[in-house]
């Protein structure tokens, strides 16, 4: 299921900063240029594994790299054609079929003619051999997970596959098929399309970002999803530009000799074909000077959304402890005050950074929920906002905050999966990004960045029934 | 946003990627000359613990904390889901995680190891309960003594267990909605038939049943307590044993003289489809149980398991499937465990008739094995995978531990055996066990065939209980018509707009580090453009007339692409008084995204439905009604999509029609501005209609 618009952005980067701070690990680069990160532990009886990758669609098809992802364990040319190259044809005819049907979706004949060249696509390739291999192998539970502005496959093996796996990944990087992206395509859309009508923040936040930050690809992810089908050519290099091994980091953790396992994946990762390519750099969001404020009406609950666009290079943790303290739930400084001035219906979240990025730039994203209305709740928001920007939090405050946020960590740190896809995803996504471990966060850090972030001007959205 | 249009978009898009073609049969086993005999795995790696028994009876098992940072401590009792009053025990462990006593100032155990920055983790098997605390390393002795305060607590209140049960029920029934068929596979680890006897189960319980059962099952003498922690487990251990250090030493309970509890036999499950019917789509989940022991019967057991499938994929089952025409289903694997028993469940979504069949497919290809024992082939791959399957049981921090405390406390053979040879009396009478022992398919949703055999249909939950439909947002239910129509007043009127058929003007094109170009255009509603630009003196005319599209540059002609055509169409499509007059003939509709306060301008942001354009919005002046912005997606003639905006001013009347003689166009974040200035603009119109 895709979980993209609720992508609990601060908890990752609490997670991330936290589990990563209490692994022992190695990193290299692989002569191909893909980063390697090893947790050794001699305890665990698996290894798991994680890859992550960013997302990088282009405009019109939000989406197409997760695509690309789940039909990439769909096989490749070598693992799953009956015959690569009539498959290969075969499937470019199924390509031209649906442009062909899509620019005139009535004629009968055009339908026809695509159900029949996807038919004999269809027989030349097996969806079902590369999972076939993987799990000969063996691997478990090889998945695909949306960690937007990432995606990451994590699996299970054991040490004396390390070597097998490898080969694997490296077939799946540079020999991918999609053979099944016309089925992938339409059930992302529809998840994404369920995912909206499910939450209506969705069209608050939508607005906030079309203010802020109108390029940022995340606001195709929170627009309605294109029904028509990506062509295969940029399908496929969707997929070459997302797979560059110097935009991959692969995660090791577990039970296996380091330097072994150094040697081998030095050797596995050794080139690629595929064609240079450079990522567009983040969208970094520029400070509000004037008021921007929107009203977004047809929501069935009130709510209204504030966002403060943040500093630059905030350490992850500060910011995180910050943005729990300030507004995340009924205990926190905005969620009592709205309590003591009557708003008993009020419940109060925020996202920081918000929209999901690399390097943690972006805006802090209060969003309050009421049933009783909205009617002068930005202003109460914002002024509570900024009041609690005055005094720094108690040290009982800080440790609640504090507890809470190990607690994620714990949790974490109990499933070695999600310890990987961690590990993973922070070198990915922060690999420069300072971290303060718990114990040393600071009130009055805490207030410094308070202050600095709620003394900006903000940009309000209303959602209104 | 319609989902009826999603859904149905989507629909068509599947439809048509008709699964009916033939598929490649999955391939044969390799052949391979006979393997030599399978030696035995190496062992897993065991953690030694330091085994203790304190003077209150309670057995100890402590280990070193790995460098994670988190300690854990951990409380297995040995009684479980088959104790007498079914419920009973998850009642009672739950009450013992979320008890309370506010007048001794008390905080429950989940409390009070949240505060400390850790977790509670309670599962309850068939034959044991189990808490499971995880907290950062500095913490352990203070999460250790908030345990030994919840073991010694008083009996709770009935208003608060019954809270505690209300609350277990809500939560179960959630699990259950939310994941039926692993909630079902959980039930029936746990003795249950099925998710509705599992709820009603807790449903029969009343509060004053826990505290006897606490005061007879949650004794030292009944329990294990594993503790990893940092530092020397030999010294830790010591610590503990001390009775008054304020450890779990201190524990010591009143004798009882109520006799022990007997346990339920555990029910004989039966071989079935267990079904629940429902609208939507049908998903179908094989149960594989998975021997978690080391003795050469679970290993065989292991093995076979792996000839049959490998994680949903391969094997005999894989070979079965395609030859009865369901090879096209795709399995997704996830495993189902409670606190002493393991099943790997496999997933697939099907139709009811291949639901229906699945079963007997299942069964034929798990008796082939008996009948046909693997081959060298066979083995060698099963081998491989089921080193890996011993090993699914402690995917998880917290279940290793519990995992390894329960093998070094009761003396269980950890070294690991291989696995029989075919032929063997062992390799019979395992495969014999394997055939035989019950095969569960657990079917969700759609109706059950007439036809099906073996089919026992059950429902979530127990009788009375519903599940709650979630309601979904409902889209935005303003109309947009309003802002238009104003617009449109605002521009000259619906009636003159309907009229409007294109234009014809005149102006002057500028941009940053290029020379002006002067411009003269002719266009048409209906897509006919003549375009002459003036640039330095060379005249370039481009004419776009029904299907033939072409650029001149003096006496150069070529002809532009389909794509080329279509761009520059969409140029004049989104000028405001195009947008307008195309809403007024109901060819183009909009919704509204927002109300816009942006400085000292409100705007409502209208956005264009349909595929006409990608993501045009325009942009509605709320004083004046003019559109002062249309912004859209384009894609570029190198491929590349860009944001373009195009802003719009300088409105003058011509012809009873307001009409902006200014137009700034600027790509993506304010780069490679353009500015186009009208010295005339023309607006053609058809003739009014016949009174």
């Amino acid at each position: 299921m895709w979980p993209a618009p609720d992508v609990r952005a601060a908890a990752l980067v609490c997670v991330l900063a936290a589990t990563v701070a209490a692994q022992q690990t190695e990193t290299f680069v692989a002569p191909d240029g893909t980063t390697f990160v090893l947790a050794p532990d001699p305890a665990m009886p698996l290894v798991h594994w994680a890859v992550a990758t960013l997302v990088l669609d282009p405009p019109r098809y939000a989406g197409l790299s997760l695509a690309t992802m789940r039909s990439s364990l769909a096989g490749t040319w070598t693992a799953g054609s009956v015959d690569a190259d009539r498959e290969r044809a075969a499937l470019d005819e199924q390509d031209r079929a649906w442009r062909a049907w899509a620019a005139a979706p009535g004629d009968a004949s055009l339908l026809a003619q695509l159900v029949d060249r996807t038919q004999k696509a269809e027989g030349l390739g097996d969806r079902a051999a590369f999972r076939r291999v993987l799990a000969a192998l063996p691997v478990h539970r090889p998945e695909i997970v949306d960690r937007y502005p990432a995606s990451v496959v994590v699996l299970s093996t054991v040490a004396e596959a390390i070597a097998d796996v490898g080969r694997a990944l490296v077939d799946r990087r540079e020999h991918v098929a999609l053979r099944n992206l016309h089925v992938v395509w339409p059930e992302i859309v529809v998840e994404r399309g369920l995912a909206q009508l499910g939450d209506p923040a969705t069209r608050v936040r939508a607005e906030v970002l079309a203010l802020a930050m109108p390029d940022h690809p995340f606001g195709r992810m929170l627009d309605v999803p294109e029904t028509a089908m990506p062509p295969r050519d940029l399908a496929f290099a969707t997929w070459q530009t997302t797979q560059r091994p110097e935009r991959t980091v692969h995660a090791l953790v577990g039970a296996f000799d380091p330097e072994a396992v150094k040697a081998t994946l030095q050797q596995t990762f050794e080139a690629t074909a595929l064609p240079p390519s450079e990522a567009p750099p983040p969208v970094v969001p520029r400070p509000v000077t004037s008021l921007r404020r929107s009203v977004v009406t047809g929501l069935p609950k009130p709510m209204v959304a504030i966002a403060f666009v943040l500093p630059p290079d905030l350490d992850r943790t500060l910011l995180t402890v910050t943005a729990h303290w300030l507004a995340r739930g009924p205990e926190s400084c905005l969620g009592q005050d709205l309590l003591r001035k009557g708003r008993k219906t009020a419940k109060v979240r925020v996202e920081a950074p918000w929209p999901p990025t690399r390097n943690a730039a972006g805006m802090l994203l209060v969003e309050v929920e009421d049933e009783a209305g909205v009617d002068k709740l930005a202003d109460l928001v914002l002024q509570a906002c900024r009041q609690v920007a005055v005094a720094e939090p108690t040290a009982s405050a800080l440790a609640a905050v504090i507890a809470a946020e190990q607690r994620e960590r714990t949790a974490t740190a109990n499933d070695p999966r999600a310890i990987a896809e961690a590990l993973a995803l922070d070198r990915l996504l922060f690999p420069k990004a300072p971290v303060t471990p718990f114990e040393r966060v600071d009130p009055k850090a805490v207030l410094r960045v308070a202050t600095r972030i709620v003394s900006t001007q903000p940009i309000i959205v209303e959602g209104r029934p | 946003m319609n989902a009826r249009r999603l859904a149905g978009a989507a629909a068509t898009l599947i439809a048509a990627s008709c699964s009916g073609g033939p598929r490649p049969e999955p391939p044969p086993p390799p052949v391979q000359a006979p393997a030599p005999e399978p030696a035995a795995p190496a062992p897993l790696a065991v953690e030694h613990g330091k085994v203790t028994r304190l003077d209150n009876g309670l057995t100890l098992f402590v280990t070193a904390a790995p460098g994670s940072g988190d300690a854990q401590v951990q409380m297995t009792f040995r009684i479980g889901a088959l104790a007498p009053q079914p419920g009973l025990a998850e009642f009672a462990l739950e009450a013992l995680c979320a008890g309370a006593d506010a007048s001794l100032g008390r905080s429950s155990l989940e409390r009070t190891v949240a505060d400390l920055g850790g977790i509670v983790r309670t599962d309850v098997g068939a034959n044991t309960a189990w808490i499971g605390i995880r907290v950062p390393a500095a913490r352990w002795q203070d999460a250790q003594a908030a345990l030994l305060a919840a073991l010694v607590a008083p009996a709770q209140p009935r208003g608060q267990l019954e809270r505690i049960r209300d609350r277990m029920i809500e939560d179960r029934c959630a699990a259950v909605t939310a994941r039926p068929a692993a909630n079902i596979v959980r039930a029936r680890l746990l003795g249950r038939p099925d998710t509705a006897a599992w709820i009603a189960a807790l449903l029969d319980r009343d509060p004053s049943e826990v505290g006897l059962f606490q005061s007879r099952a949650f004794r030292p003498e009944n329990a294990v307590c594993a503790l990893q922690v940092p530092g020397d487990p030999a010294a830790a251990a010591a610590a503990i044993s001390r009775p008054g250090a304020g450890g779990l030493a201190r524990w010591s309970p009143p004798a009882i003289a109520a006799p022990a509890e007997v346990l339920r036999a555990a029910p004989v499950a039966a071989s079935e489809t267990l079904w629940v019917p429902g609208p939507g789509p049908c998903t179908a989940s094989f149960v594989l149980p998975v021997a978690e022991e080391r003795g050469i019967d679970a290993a065989t057991t292991r093995m076979l398991q792996a000839c049959l499938t490998l994680d949903g994929t391969g094997g005999r089952l894989e070979r079965l499937l395609a030859e009865r025409g369901l090879g096209h289903l795709q399995w997704s694997s996830e495993v189902v465990r409670t606190a002493d028993r393991l099943a790997v469940v496999l997933t697939t979504n099907a139709t009811p008739p291949e639901a229906a069949r699945l079963r007997e497919v299942f069964t034929i290809a798990r008796d082939s094995l008996r009948d046909v024992p693997p081959s060298a082939s066979e083995i060698a791959l099963a081998m491989r995978r089921a080193r890996l399957t011993a090993s699914l049981g402690q995917l998880d921090e917290l279940s290793r531990l519990r995992e390894q405390a329960m093998a070094g406390t009761s003396g269980a053979n950890v070294a690991e055996s291989p696995p029989a040879r075919p032929g063997s009396a062992d390799f019979d009478r395992a495969v014999t066990a394997f055939a035989s022992a019950p095969s569960t398919l657990v079917v969700v949703g759609g109706t059950i065939p007439s036809d099906a055999k073996d089919v026992r249909k059950t429902d979530l939950l127990p009788p009375g209980m519903r599940i709650a439909a979630v309601e979904a947002a409902s889209p935005a239910t303003n109309e947009s018509t309003p802002w238009l129509d104003r617009a449109a007043d605002a521009i000259g009127g619906a009636s003159l707009l309907r009229r409007f058929d294109g234009f014809e003007a005149k102006g002057r094109l500028q941009s940053e580090g290029a020379p002006p170009v002067e411009e003269t255009a002719s266009w048409r509603t209906n897509g006919t453009l003549r375009r002459v630009r003036d640039v330095l003196g060379k005249e370039i005319e481009t004419k776009l007339l029904g299907n033939t599209w072409t650029e001149s540059l003096g006496a150069e002609t070529r002809q532009l692409s389909a794509s080329d055509a279509a761009a520059l169409r969409r140029e004049y499509d989104r000028h405001p008084l195009a947008l307008l007059a195309a809403h007024t003939k109901n060819t183009l509709r909009f919704r509204p995204v927002a109300q816009r306060t942006v400085g000292d301008r409100d705007l409502m942001i209208l956005q264009a439905e349909g595929d006409r354009f990608d993501r045009l919005r325009i942009h509605v002046d709320a004083g004046s009604h003019l559109i002062r912005v249309v912004e859209v997606w384009e894609t570029m003639a190198d491929g590349s999509t860009v944001h373009l905006q195009d802003a719009w001013s300088d409105y003058r009347t011509v012809d009873g029609l307001r009409v902006p003689f200014r137009r700034v166009t600027t790509q993506d974040e304010g780069q490679n501005r353009v500015e186009l200035v009208w010295s005339r603009w023309q607006p053609l119109l058809t003739r009014p209609a016949a009174k």
